[in-house]
């Protein structure tokens, strides 16, 4: 068939609609699956309103909150250093702060063991000067999250700074603005759908956050067990078994869901520019 | 006290930048082909580029001095620099922009900003978003967001290379009104040689990160120094010669075969000295008869060989009927018609002594006119 | 020249999918025969399949986890042919979904508290309710988790009628499995955690291992059964855990046999 022909056109269309249907098709299931069970199984709803999930839900919205913020506080100055800097380790630097994103959880978790459980290199000093211990607390929910998540909100940070022109910085210094006045006042309101968009994923990442948590922070109701552990427990108990965790994961979901659209309503002129 | 001191070195890509000047409640051009060194000067000038070596101060204050140690930062330096891209801030409205660098309380600033659009003709465009304005708005935003910290020293990086002709003319004539009326020094970057004829009092001529001559506009343009500054400032006719004679304030030398009576340059050559000649080709003018017949010095017969018609005038391009070089002659239309050049070939150009600039030679230099 | 290019690059393609494919895919002897196997027995079920494949054509695959878990997997449809609980409750749960009947006692085992090696802290079963312990037990659900409560429960009484209360105040987490809490306390994580006295075997010198007194917890008991619709070479696997090989097997890792 030649490529260059209409017809070729007409089958790469259709090629590419049917692609896209099943594509689509395939992240709708599990949801109207979810959907389908709650419809068809009563459980689903008594659990919905018991202690367990309640606990686990208002853990898991402050953990993952918190973890953003410090994402935010933390990661901001970084993700604008590595924007501007041409230091010569950059693209090391850069790499690193990409790592949490390609390690898998589990070996994140065990990571944060080695260095801040108790016999840790950060842990075990710490243990024997002050007696403070990080595993299993929900401390350590939020170290566990904020090590899996912040990396999403510094490169994109990163790169919504670095897609600022430095000509407007410039300018702005010889109209007599600091570094940090110029910062607040041009650079970010200019990178801002960058930022924003790297906020809504590290909050997304930080409440979906699984396997670090479970072997650093340990599962507990009302301390640590967030919502995904809580469904992973439920899921694995015989006594709520499936039903339950489909109860959670709905919760989850429409509780995400919800955040999200009043996030995106309450921070307006956020379409890409 | 309005001026500039400028003294730098620093490498500029391949090149060594080496430049000095100064400006005083004036316009001083900085002129030349791209990547000469001129935004870099007025990079060093703001404090956004520190130089390897060297000195500058504005309004009687250093603010950058290698010896010492001393260098500004921009917000410091008390400058208005406006860029070839301008860089409105995108996210604010035109009145945000204009008051963004003044000082005070928002009150403050509004005023200001009202009061130089006001100046620049821009009043009711306050709400507006940059980007919703045309080309010209968007400069003359530019300029009163520069000028709205009432600065002394206006920096100027190509800020109308991007307009339309008419508006050039509009917007050359606001800025010289603008100096007038606010007593500022302006340093202002263009590779555009009627720009920079038309705005300078004062006129640096950039090459490869130095700076050829420096001087009155006029006398940059009728007394290059060297062959190079004759060439980027347009003139057409660069003629390698040898003395031949030497006269009564006067010297006589030869081109290609030609013989010319020009003013003995300050340096006095010796008879056999070689020389270079610079004459505009605007300078040449057409004469009907034979040198001979005529009797004047100067004078050299030749024929059209090339013609570009501009329009507003003709570029023509003569081969000596005898000895000489080629010659370039730029004639406004009008003349053109009146003198028939369109049928006549064949002229008798004269070669006016007193526009002819003898330069030293430069290294390297082969005969011209072609 | 192009073309001979990308078509190159295309059977290229084609045969390392197909050698990926052959990996997965494996050797082909016949469908194994699936196991789903508590967590703690680990060991001594891999040392099982490897004697059962050696006197036997079929192959064997296990899959361990907590029996709880593995319960849940089953009633919704999990395929396997095999299902060795480590509490009758477990078991009871997949034989009233009607996938297994008629299951079997075939070991034994004790409960203990573990701790890390050189902690010190805990001395002994009551030692766990004392301030500032964390221990670490696996879910209520979990064999092992309903076996540590029901010991700390039985032992209220004795120990002064607060011992329950503080013990269970002492949980910093419940785990998934037996070994999971092992691991925590091989890692000096945990103070603390109640796992069978064969996984403290397994831990060897990096734990300390105190019985919980047998009047509190009475022995663990290992149930096994086919599942429905297993094949037949499923019934001669329990069979052949069944067996005295079997049981010698079990005892050796340190399982009491089901006869006691």
């Amino acid at each position: 068939m030649e490529l260059r022909s209409a017809r070729a056109d007409v089958i790469a269309l259709s090629v590419v609609v049917v692609l896209g249907a099943l594509f689509a098709l395939y992240f709708v299931l599990p949801l109207a699956g979810l959907g389908a069970r709650a419809a068809s199984d009563g459980e689903v709803w008594e659990l919905a309103s018991s202690e367990a999930v309640r606990s686990a839900l208002v853990l898991s919205l402050w953990t993952s909150t918190l973890s953003t913020v410090l994402a935010i506080v933390l990661g901001t100055p970084v993700a604008y250093w590595l924007a501007r800097t041409n230091v010569r380790g950059r693209t090391a630097l850069d790499a690193l702060v990409d790592l949490p994103i390609v390690l898998p959880p589990t070996v994140a978790g065990v990571a944060l063991l080695t260095a801040f459980g108790g016999q840790g290199l950060i842990g075990g000093p710490l243990a024997e000067a002050t007696g403070i211990r990080l595993t299993f607390t929900a401390a350590a929910v939020v170290m566990a999250q904020f090590l899996v998540a912040a990396p999403f909100y510094v490169r994109a940070a990163r790169s919504g700074f670095a897609a600022v022109d430095q000509q407007f910085e410039r300018v702005a210094y010889t109209l007599g603005a600091s570094r940090v006045e110029t910062f607040l006042r041009i650079t970010v309101p200019q990178a801002r759908g960058a930022l924003l968009a790297g906020v809504v994923l590290c909050w997304a990442r930080a409440l979906g956050e699984l396997g670090a948590t479970l072997i650093f922070a340990g599962s507990l109701e009302g301390r640590t067990r967030t919502m995904p552990l809580a469904i992973i427990d439920a899921f694995e108990r015989t006594s709520l078994g499936l039903s339950g965790a489909v109860s959670m994961s709905l919760i989850l979901l429409v509780v995400a869901f919800v955040v999200l659209v009043v996030f995106r309503l309450a921070t307006p002129g956020t379409s890409s520019r | 006290m309005s001026s500039l001191r400028y003294d730098a070195r620093m490498r500029l890509g391949p090149f060594e930048y080496d430049a000095t000047f100064e400006a005083d409640g004036e316009v001083v051009v900085l002129f030349g082909h791209s990547g000469a060194g001129k935004s870099l000067t007025l990079q060093a000038t703001a404090g956004l580029l520190t130089p390897r070596e060297g000195h500058i101060e504005i309004a009687g204050r250093t603010v950058f001095d290698s010896a010492s140690g001393m260098n500004l930062p921009p917000q410091d330096r008390n400058t208005g620099y406006v860029v070839q891209e301008l860089a409105l801030f995108p996210h604010m409205t035109v009145l945000e922009n204009v008051g963004f660098g003044v000082r005070g309380t928002r009150a403050d600033r509004e005023r200001q900003a009202r009061l130089l659009l006001e100046r620049l003709g821009l009043e009711g465009y306050e709400d507006r978003a940059p980007g919703s304005l045309s080309g010209g708005q968007r400069q003359r935003v530019a300029l009163a967001r520069a000028l709205a910290r009432e600065v002394p020293l206006l920096l100027l990086d190509e800020p109308f290379s991007a307009l339309d002709e008419s508006l050039r003319r509009t917007l050359r004539a606001e800025l010289l009104r603008l100096r007038a009326d606010l007593g500022l020094t302006v340093v202002f970057v263009t590779h555009d040689l009627r720009e920079a004829h038309l705005l300078a009092d004062r006129l640096a001529v950039f090459d490869r990160g130095r700076i050829l001559q420096f001087d009155r506009r006029e006398e940059v343009f009728r007394h290059p120094v060297s062959r190079r500054v004759a060439e980027l400032t347009g003139v057409s006719n660069v003629m390698a010669a040898s003395v031949l004679a030497r006269l009564e304030g006067a010297i006589e030398v030869d081109v290609d075969g030609l013989v010319l009576r020009v003013a003995d340059p300050a340096w006095h050559p010796a008879v056999g000295e070689r020389v270079e000649l610079a004459l505009r080709a605007e300078r040449i003018n057409l004469r009907r008869g034979t040198p001979a017949g005529l009797g004047e010095p100067n004078l050299v017969e030749a024929e059209v060989v090339e013609e570009h018609a501009y329009g507003a005038g003709h570029t023509l391009r003569f081969r000596p009927l005898g000895a000489g070089p080629h010659l370039e002659v730029d004639l406004p239309s009008r003349p053109y018609e009146v003198l028939g050049v369109q049928e006549r070939r064949r002229w008798t150009l004269e070669l006016p002594s007193e526009d002819l600039h003898v330069m030293r030679p430069s290294e390297g230099s082969t005969s011209t006119g072609g | 020249m192009r073309t001979t290019g990308r078509r190159g690059r295309g059977l290229l393609l084609v045969a390392l999918l197909g050698a990926l494919l052959g990996f997965a895919c494996g050797p082909d002897d016949g469908d194994p025969i699936v196991v789903s196997a508590a967590s703690s027995l680990t060991d001594v079920f891999t040392e099982l399949a490897e004697a059962f494949e050696a006197e036997h054509e079929s192959t064997v695959a296990l899959n361990f986890g907590a029996s709880s878990a593995l319960a849940v997997q089953l009633a919704e449809g999990a395929p396997a042919h095999v299902f060795a609980s480590a509490n009758v409750q477990q078991m009871a749960v997949v034989v009233g979904a009607d996938l297994a009947e008629d299951p079997a006692v075939f070991a034994q085992n004790e409960i203990v508290v573990v701790t890390p090696a050189d902690r010190g802290l805990i001395e002994g079963f009551e030692d766990l309710s004392s301030d500032g312990v964390r221990l670490v037990l696996a879910g209520p659900d979990v064999p092992i988790g309903a076996y540590a409560r029901e010991a700390i429960a039985a032992a209220n009484e004795a120990l002064g009628g607060e011992f329950e209360e503080r013990v269970l105040a002492n949980v910093v987490s419940e785990e998934a499995n037996v070994r999971a809490v092992l691991t925590k306390v091989e890692l000096g994580e945990a103070d603390a955690g109640i796992v069978y006295a064969t996984d403290a075997a397994v831990a060897g010198d990096a734990v300390e291992a105190y019985r919980v007194p047998s009047e509190f917890a009475p022995p663990a008991e290992y149930v096994i059964a086919p599942l429905a619709d297993a094949p037949d070479a499923a019934q001669a696997f329990v069979e052949f855990v069944l067996s005295e090989e079997g049981q010698a097997i079990l005892e050796r890792h340190g399982f009491t046999p089901a006869g006691g």
